[in-house]
């Protein structure tokens, strides 16, 4: 009776053991699923944001023309008249665009799509708040290395450029790198910069904002 | 536009009664004494140039608002029906309400409460009238050689005073001044949304008329197809312009403000219909933080499994 006691107990004990090793591999499998997919949406968010930026620099190009051509009189630009006036949009494959960011050191170029939401978020960087023309112009990115990635080691003094889609030129300079709370909304839109880019830290429990203020 | 010279003329009775206006809000802070709502009072319009009268020109009337003692506008029967703020406003919001009420009334065909003709000084007096704000508009003069077309403008009386209120309000009136003979000309108009954080409350779009001599001749779509602008060429260039929005979006007021050949229609959503703000920011990060936490505690499950294993192969052993 003792002896099929313990035999029982040393089965269970191996069942007991299996059962843990199982649910360790599964474990695994989780962390390596989740990965694969990061991989994937970085890989597809970044092959979807270079095919827009595509289409959109080349609509940018066709519409501004160079200058003194075809141009009797310089006329002053919209946005200097009425700063307040809506930011002209580009619409590509459904969604709408307000211009490209170029930031040639971190050799990235990127269209800016006019409202945000998470949806748009996974395609391009969004507007987030203000305007090229009135500024405190605030710009979301996903922290994809394709996207708004690698702006967390941006050097102050690094140039970055803002093209609307009627060809109009806006050149920055990263005055500063702040860390921010995610509650920190008002300081986020601070009327200080003239624009703000921000994306998440690698961990997204916090937010990276890179402050530029216009050189021209 | 070439042979079109914008001519301003800013006299100090303009200045003193606008800036009465936004004294209207504040005068409590000086312990100014309350409007005597019950007094007559006047208001006199120059128009003219270089201290040169221009008579003959019919200045219009309308009884914008009435006001109270304590300063406050109530709307008139005929400007409630118009989407339009009093609140808080500066110089320039004053100047695009007028041009705004301007063009609503000449596409209405308002009654005005008065009209008098300049006389040989270029003024036109209009007595007897009830305290409140006013919009003052004017035809335009030819001397031959050019066009002057008079700026409306909004004149509260009474006005405020160094010692008190003035019920006696002198105004001059800017002008845009166009060279004869008129050649053709153009307009624009751009579309402006005030309300941040609340644009899923906006119209995907609105409708605009232009106004000749304030008959309408034109109606156009804005919307976000076109960028929210709309240009209009050759257009007589003698004719009086302007621009309305048909049909103000529910929640929103309008200004359309006139700058040069571009008309700017803001649409503001009233403040108490604005929404909280958000009390985040948005989460633009990849989900990683699982992934080691995931491979640590696997691993770990993993050598305890094994070890548990371990043990009962030992005991077999035994």
């Amino acid at each position: 009776m003792y002896g099929a006691n313990v035999v029982t107990r040393m089965m269970s004990r191996k069942r007991y053991g299996r059962l843990i090793i199982i649910t360790g591999l599964l474990f695994i499998a989780a962390a390596l699923i989740l990965t694969g997919y990061n991989l994937y949406d970085e890989y597809k968010a970044g092959d979807t944001v270079s095919h827009v930026y595509e289409i959109l620099n080349e609509k940018i190009s066709e519409t501004s023309q160079p200058d003194g051509v075809g141009q009797e009189q310089a006329e002053l630009p919209d946005y200097i008249i009425n700063p307040n006036m809506e930011m002209p949009v580009e619409e590509i494959e459904g969604n709408n665009y307000i211009g490209v960011l170029d930031i040639p050191y971190l050799e990235l170029s990127l269209p800016i799509m006019s409202e945000w939401s998470y949806p748009k978020l996974k395609i391009a960087p969004c507007r987030y708040s203000g305007s090229a023309y009135t500024g405190g112009f605030t710009i979301a990115g996903h922290n994809y290395s394709t996207h708004f990635g690698p702006v967390r080691d941006i050097p102050v003094g690094t140039q970055v450029i803002f093209t609307d889609v009627e060809g109009h030129r806006f050149e920055y300079e990263v005055q500063s790198v702040e860390v921010l709370e995610p509650t920190a909304i008002e300081d986020m839109l601070s009327d200080e910069w003239d624009l703000t880019l921000f994306t998440c830290t690698t961990g997204g429990q916090a937010r990276v904002a890179v402050r530029c203020l216009k050189v021209n | 536009m070439r042979g079109t010279v914008f001519s301003k003329r800013i006299v100090l009775a303009l200045c003193v009664s606008l800036v009465a206006l936004s004294c209207f809000f504040t005068m409590t802070a000086f312990a100014r004494e309350n409007i005597d709502t019950g007094r007559e009072a006047s208001i006199s319009i120059y128009f003219g140039e270089d201290g040169e009268g221009f008579p003959g020109v019919s200045f219009y009337l309308y009884h914008v608002a009435s006001v109270s003692e304590d300063g406050s506008y109530t709307l008139t029967e005929d400007f409630k029906q118009y989407s339009i703020s009093l609140d808080s406003l500066d110089s320039s919001g004053w100047r695009a309400l007028a041009q705004t009420l301007d063009a609503y009334a000449a596409r209405d065909n308002l009654e005005p409460l008065q009209v008098e003709e300049t006389g040989q000084d270029g003024r036109a007096v209009f007595t007897g009238l009830s305290t409140g704000l006013y919009l003052v508009t004017g035809t335009q003069y030819t001397d031959g050689t050019s066009v002057y077309t008079p700026e409306p403008i909004l004149v509260s009386v009474p006005g405020a005073a160094e010692d008190g209120w003035d019920y006696d309000i002198e105004a001059s009136c800017k002008f845009e001044k166009e060279d004869l003979p008129a050649e053709l000309t153009s307009r624009r108009v751009q579309k402006v949304w005030d309300d941040d954080g609340c644009e899923d409350k906006r119209p995907d779009s609105i409708l605009v008329q232009l106004l000749e001599n304030g008959e309408i001749v034109d109606t156009v779509v804005l919307s976000q197809e076109n960028n929210w602008e709309y240009t209009w060429n050759n257009l007589d260039g003698s004719s009086e312009w302007q621009v309305v929005e048909a049909d103000v979006p529910d929640s929103y007021t309008v200004t359309v403000a006139q700058e040069s050949n571009l008309y700017i229609i803001t649409n503001s959503l009233q403040p108490e219909l604005t929404e909280e703000p958000p009390d985040k920011l948005p989460q633009t990060g990849m989900l990683w933080w699982p992934v080691p936490l995931l491979l640590c505690v696997g691993l770990l499950l993993v050598v305890v499994g094994v070890i548990v294993r371990r043990k009962r192969g030992d005991q077999d052993d035994e």
